[in-house]
């Protein structure tokens, strides 16, 4: 893809850096989210009455985060190449998502 | 004999701690937007990834042996410690985010560009920094009360 007119093409390590940025805040704000629609759609038994579950939720809302996570890592490397300074741009907005996410599901959805 | 958990799992507790001042550094260096901080961010990422992933080590043998009787006896402690892995697991991603922003800030001449990436590389470790030291209390809390 050609850069546009907006700024000219990143280097591959700076695009590289922007899409494992994104990645890396989406997997905590899809951590997040996952969260709390189990805790409001599905909540679990409690805590104090389950002996053992063959699965841990955290491990899987980690993976589906990591899964969801490089899709939107090659997403923002494709608009690094595309549009260098919006990719800058929302990646500084998806981190502040991501914080805002994890630590008021972290301390409020526990 | 002591349990080769119990010892793991002091060795989890330190390096989280470890970390937790350790992500203070680049946190506190990358206020300035031009500041160069490559070992500083590395080292700091290298140590709450390592904490993470021997807290993950940890958290099957959490669930079979302590989970319930935590629950049972303390419930209060037992979500202290679920609110532990969440902010843990986010204080390691967030440095993740940190260090792939602040090394592609330095690679790239395109002056808008790289402010914004040492600002959100700012951003997530402060960030990371300030999860892992409620996480480091939250373990404190858990492991006072209950133990391999």
């Amino acid at each position: 893809m050609p850069a546009t007119a907006e700024a000219p093409t990143l280097p591959l390590r700076v695009r590289i850096g922007i899409a494992i940025t994104s990645a890396s805040a989406t997997i905590a704000l899809v951590y997040a989210v996952i969260r709390v629609v189990q805790a409001v759609f599905y909540p679990e038994g409690d805590p104090a009455l389950v002996v053992w579950s063959p699965r841990a939720a955290m491990f899987w809302r980690f993976w589906i985060g990591v899964y969801i996570g490089g899709g939107i890592g090659l997403g923002a490397y494709a608009l690094a190449t595309r549009a260098p300074l919006h990719a800058a741009r929302w990646t500084y907005v998806l981190v502040w998502a991501s914080v805002i996410a994890i630590t008021s599901q972290g301390i409020l959805v526990p | 004999m002591i349990d080769p958990l119990r010892i793991l799992e002091r060795v989890h507790g330190n390096l989280g701690w470890l970390s937790a001042l350790a992500l203070l550094h680049p946190a506190w260096l990358l206020r300035r937007r031009e500041r160069r901080a490559r070992l500083a961010c590395i080292l700091a990422t290298t140590l709450v990834t390592l904490a993470g992933a021997l807290g993950a080590y940890l958290y099957p043998d959490y669930r079979v042996m302590l989970k319930q009787d935590i629950f049972l006896h303390a419930p209060g402690i037992g979500w202290s410690f679920e609110r532990k892995e969440h902010l843990g697991l986010g204080a390691i991603v967030l440095a993740w985010a940190g260090l792939a922003s602040h090394l592609a800030a330095l690679r790239t001449k395109e002056r808008p560009i790289r402010h914004l990436l040492a600002r959100t590389s700012h951003l997530a470790y402060v960030a990371a920094a300030g999860l892992a030291l409620i996480t480091g209390v939250l373990g404190i809390l858990v492991a006072s009360y209950s133990s391999f």
